[in-house]
């Protein structure tokens, strides 16, 4: 021990640069790697520590219908707290509708359900309607934040009469209001979704004080509401009974909000699995230079220490005084390492896990640190005394070295000296003195090129997915909202049959839609109803439509809440109780709607739907798809314009279809990959760089000897090149289809959590320049230790040597 | 015709030292004070000699082979090896020329530690322009000659040190070099080694051979037909050697030959 300590403080004070330099890489690595883990199980808890701290609504109930009685609601026993919300609209100047948010209907809200995370500033007086509060993207994306002032504009009970009719309002010609932003929330409901910009929560009194302006005259306007159960989740089986008792309705759609939190949780887990891979690659990557490090160090102490071999030194000392270095250095470098973990925590967690962070700020996850405090140390200690070890162990060492099978066969090749002696750099570790550890390299070089084919895979199929919104079931470019609870607008069946005879349509689709319940999940149903002979194409899952009154398709969310599959039969209740059995035909994705996700619900045909709702309908639309190429706005001038005549000169509403909120979720994390990939690219030429610097350094005897045999400088530089283009012929058999793969396996594990229809992604473009770009990249690393080589003084090495 | 045999071409060649060096000087930059490793050193080797360069440690023996073999220059002077001049060339000029006309023997053996014996010879065979399997033939009766015929697939580290500079000198003459360098060839043999190296030096000569062999050993030097002695970079004292066999120097130089065997 005494000699140990002795030999430390001469280590510290003739080497203590590079133990400073060990230090800062340990550092740096700890950082990035205690960072990313604790990023990621910070993100991955996100959901359930903010549904923990802001009694969140457990369902979101929407009878819309105008009058229901909530009260009786309120009062039944499953329930905890109930707040009421406004299906009506109102204007904030300078914010688009959808960042207006719903009027709320009593001062429940906040107080005892969705009692929201407050970020900055305080909770919105709910007696006070000139006081709001907003969520968390706003103030960047409106520039008006904690005390800075919006209009709110209403309309006057005679417009919102004109809105019940489907026909459009105009511009609000109510009160104004200016209200007062005193705050920035967070709660399940009041939360961002990625490439939102935020929204505004009105106070109560807002609704209380101008209460016509919201239902008109003829009080039209319904009111939904969010429910918190005392039972929570598992009791809406007993709530939707109770719910049925009271109202005498069975088509109430109620919405489990524990999915959207599920959901959630899915794309928070699927990118903390994308930031625990970057932190598994950084810690391969620390493990690999911070390991070339200690071992340059350990080798260099080793062979200090043989000279005192002979004077008695130990075994067993020789390590402990070989690791003292660079454990101290270790030691200092993961206190360093938890001290950055701990400032990167101030962005962390990142993407959409960010939107539901009830914390956001600096955190300190001691889990994580205390474990890479107590395990780089020991790691450290571990890789000093194996690599002190195998040097010992090398200096004694007789056995021939490993030869490459391929090295030998260039030679039996008779291929040129450049390209044999090459090959042995790149495959052949050599020993002693000429040691270089090729393994290492020729691992970066594949997962160089594994990490890039992969993230660009995967970066082809978000590319794809976005551009394709059929990726997602929607195969229809517009929609017409024909008609609400029942009642159609105006007359439909020409006006769909004038659309469907348009040369650029493609389909028409005339659905009908309602919710039916089985069990606890409501299906959102839609008719297949093709117009004019031009059916809707339909992606399916497997299976197919439904083509008898008997059968059903259902979307893979709901086939998986039913526990069903193509063949199942299930059992769905309808308006008035109608109850049916179904046999599962297909599972496929359905309309996005204002009540469902693409990938919930259920298609069933016209008589089938019949058999459920009767004649009703919650909502009348038309899916419409265009040629491909077609203009949408230009279609839908032209398509209103045709219709006019037949809707007595009245615009039909028709909308773009948008894209599926998952979409954004999935472009959120397209960068995840990239940069991890772009980490396992930088990985791989530090490998491949370290392996030709060092081979040069430590062959430069055998190139001396070649060179004193006769090899020019050019082919010298030409011997580094060879063993460049080596390693990166490696890395590309062997990281591009692994690369590929991986890739696809990562795509497709998105496309079922997600979910959204699996196509096998291909990065052309990429596959393509992989083999020139890194060999180019490979040559470009090679062009300084070719440099070298080829300047390389013959005389003075072979003398040195 | 042995695998040691003279090639006719270098035969036919008219009659010129193999090597001439005049007022040859080279300063190497160090820390206290240059060093002045040759100061105008004139020196010339006939066709077919056996030279043998003494002095001590620091003299300049070994940067007089050095320059001569093109692996360092001369700041001043000429170095002139068959008649070309070796000084001011660039080093892929220098490297080609090495190929066919100097074979160099270090006394370290200076061998490529992760290939075979027999690749050890290949490699430079084929660099020297000949096929694989012409580089293989020719090392193959190379280290049969040397004694090393049932060695082929062994590394170097494998061997003895006398069968490792045995095997040097084998690569040194697998592309029939004109002349053969040898610096300090038994400095770490032991004396059957170094023995075994000097005997296969004398058949060399006997056979054309022209060597300039560096050596602190008279012993060593003694089987050579001249010593020049050199002192702090100077060239002291040049004659023929108490023992050295002059006559097959002058035979070959006589018989016009400025390379020796292979």
């Amino acid at each position: 021990m005494t000699f140990t300590a002795l030999w430390l403080r001469l280590e510290l004070r003739r080497r203590w640069r590079s133990l400073v330099v060990l230090a800062l890489l340990v550092a740096l690595a700890g950082t990035a790697v205690l960072a990313s883990v604790a990023g990621a199980r910070r993100g991955d808890t996100a959901v359930d520590r903010l549904v923990a701290r802001t009694s969140p609504a457990d369902i979101t109930v929407l009878p819309n219908q105008h009058g229901f009685d909530w009260d009786r609601i309120r009062a039944l026993p499953e329930v905890e707290a109930l707040t009421t919300f406004v299906i009506s609209s109102f204007q904030i100047e300078g914010v688009p509708d959808n960042s207006t948010g719903f009027a709320v209907a009593d001062d429940a809200n906040m107080r005892t359900i969705e009692r929201p995370i407050v970020l900055q500033g305080r909770l919105a007086d709910q007696a006070r309607d000139d006081e709001v509060v907003v969520s968390a993207h706003f103030p960047g994306a409106f520039h008006k934040g904690v005390g800075d002032y919006l209009t709110i504009r209403l309309f006057t009970p005679a417009q919102v009469d004109t809105y019940v009719t489907g026909a459009d309002p105009g511009a609000p010609a109510g009160p104004s209001i200016r209200a007062r932003i005193v705050g920035v929330v967070r709660s399940p409901w009041y939360h961002d979704n990625v490439r939102d910009q935020g929204s505004v929560a009105v106070s109560a009194a807002l609704y209380l004080n101008h209460r016509a302006n919201f239902v008109g005259s003829t009080d039209q306007i319904y009111l939904n509401a969010l429910v918190r159960l005392k039972g929570g989740e598992k009791t809406i089986p007993e709530f939707r009974a109770d719910l049925a008792r009271v109202s005498g309705r069975t088509d109430i759609d109620i919405w489990d909000n524990a999915e959207l939190e599920r959901h959630a949780t899915r794309v928070n887990t699927f990118e903390g699995d994308c930031l625990l891979g970057f932190a598994g690659a950084a810690l391969i990557a620390a493990l690999f230079l911070v390991g070339q490090s200690v071992l340059r160090y350990t080798s260099a102490t080793v062979a200090d220490l043989q000279t005192l071999r002979g004077v008695g030194l130990g075994n067993r000392q020789a390590l402990a005084a070989a690791s003292a270095g660079p454990v101290i250095a270790a030691l200092l470098g993961s206190l360093l390492g938890a001290a950055g973990a701990v400032l990167v925590s101030r962005w962390m967690p990142i993407g959409a896990a960010a939107l539901y962070e009830p914390s956001p700020g600096f955190d300190v996850d001691w889990l994580v640190l205390g474990a890479g405090l107590v395990l780089t140390p020991l790691l450290a200690l571990a890789g000093s005394v194996a690599s002190a070890w195998l040097a010992l162990a090398s200096a004694q060492n007789r056995t021939a070295p490993r030869r490459s099978a391929v090295a030998v066969a260039t030679a039996r090749a008779g291929l040129p000296v450049p390209v044999v002696v090459g090959t042995r750099f790149a495959l052949e570790p050599g020993r002693g003195r000429t040691a270089v550890p090729v393994r290492p390299a020729l691992l970066g070089a594949v997962i160089g090129v594994l990490g890039v084919l992969a993230a660009f895979t995967f970066a082809a199929a978000v590319a794809d997915a976005a551009a394709n919104p059929a990726r997602f079931g929607q195969t229809h470019q517009l929609e017409s909202f024909l008609g609400l609870n029942s009642t159609d607008f105006g007359k439909v069946d020409p006006v769909l049959a004038r659309i469907a005879a348009d040369p650029a349509v493609t389909a028409v689709n005339n659905a009908r839609i309602a919710v039916a319940e089985s069990g606890d999940t409501s299906i959102t149903t839609y008719t297949v109803d093709p117009v004019g002979g031009k059916p809707l194409s339909v992606v399916t899952v497997s299976g197919r439509l439904p083509q008898a009154a008997d059968q059903i398709m259902l979307a893979p969310t709901s086939a998986r809440a039913l526990h069903a599959e193509v063949g199942s039969w299930v059992t769905l209740t309808g308006a008035a109780r109608a109850r049916r059995e179904f046999t599962v035909t297909g599972i496929g994705f359905v309309p996005e709607g204002s009540h469902n996700d693409y990938d919930a619900g259920a298609w069933a045909t016209t008589d089938g739907y019949r058999a459920l709702f009767g004649t009703t309908f919650k909502f009348h639309l038309a899916e419409i798809a265009l040629r491909p190429g077609s203009v949408t706005a230009a279609m839908t001038q032209r398509l209103q314009h045709e219709a006019a005549p037949l809707t007595g000169g009245q615009s039909i509403g028709l909308q773009q279809v948008t894209a599926p909120q998952q979409l954004a979720e999935i472009q959120d994390v397209q960068t995840l990959p990239l940069f991890l990939g772009g980490f396992l690219l930088l990985l791989a030429a530090g490998a491949v760089g370290h392996a030709l610097a060092t081979a040069v350094r430590r062959r430069r005897h055998d190139v001396a000897v070649l060179r004193a045999l006769g090899m020019t400088r050019r082919q010298s530089r030409l011997v580094v090149v060879v063993q460049a283009t080596v390693l990166a012929l490696v890395g590309l058999v062997f990281g591009i289809p692994l690369g590929l793969a991986l890739g696809r396996t990562l795509w497709r594990q998105v496309a079922d959590s997600t979910p959204l229809a699996y196509h096998p992604p291909l990065a052309l473009l990429t596959l393509l320049l992989a083999g020139p770009v890194a060999l180019l990249l490979a040559n470009l690393l090679a062009a300084w230790p070719g440099h070298r080589a080829a300047r390389l003084h013959v005389g003075q090495t072979l003398r040195a040597e | 015709m042995t695998a040691l045999d003279t090639p006719a071409e270098d035969l036919a060649r008219p009659a010129v030292p193999a090597v001439r060096i005049t007022g040859a000087r080279r300063v190497f930059a160090a820390e206290l004070a240059p060093v002045r490793a040759l100061r105008g050193v004139h020196f010339e080797v006939g066709p077919g000699e056996f030279v043998a360069v003494m002095g001590p440690s620091g003299c300049g023996k070994s940067t007089l082979l050095n320059v001569i073999a093109g692996l360092d220059t001369v700041d001043e002077g000429t170095v002139e090896v068959a008649g070309e001049r070796v000084d001011g060339r660039d080093q892929d000029w220098l490297a080609r020329f090495r190929r066919h006309r100097i074979g160099f023997v270090f006394q370290f053996f200076n061998l490529l530690d992760g290939v075979s014996a027999l690749d050890n010879l290949v490699l430079p065979g084929v660099l020297g322009g000949m096929g694989r399997r012409a580089a293989e033939s020719r090392g193959r009766d190379l280290l049969d000659i040397l004694g090393l015929g049932d060695r082929t697939a062994q590394l170097p580290s494998s061997l003895s040190g006398g069968q490792r500079q045995r095997l040097a000198i084998a690569r040194a003459l697998v592309n029939r070099p004109g002349l053969l360098l040898a610096d300090e060839p038994t400095g770490a043999l032991d004396s059957e080694g170094g023995a075994e190296v000097l005997e296969l030096f004398r058949r060399l000569h006997e056979d054309g051979q022209t060597i300039v062999m560096v050596t602190h050993s008279p012993e060593v030097a003694a089987g050579a037909d001249r010593a020049v002695r050199m002192r702090d970079g100077r060239v002291v004292d040049d004659g023929a050697t108490a023992t050295g066999p002059t006559a097959a120097g002058s035979d070959a130089a006589e018989s016009g030959a400025a390379g020796g065997p292979s």
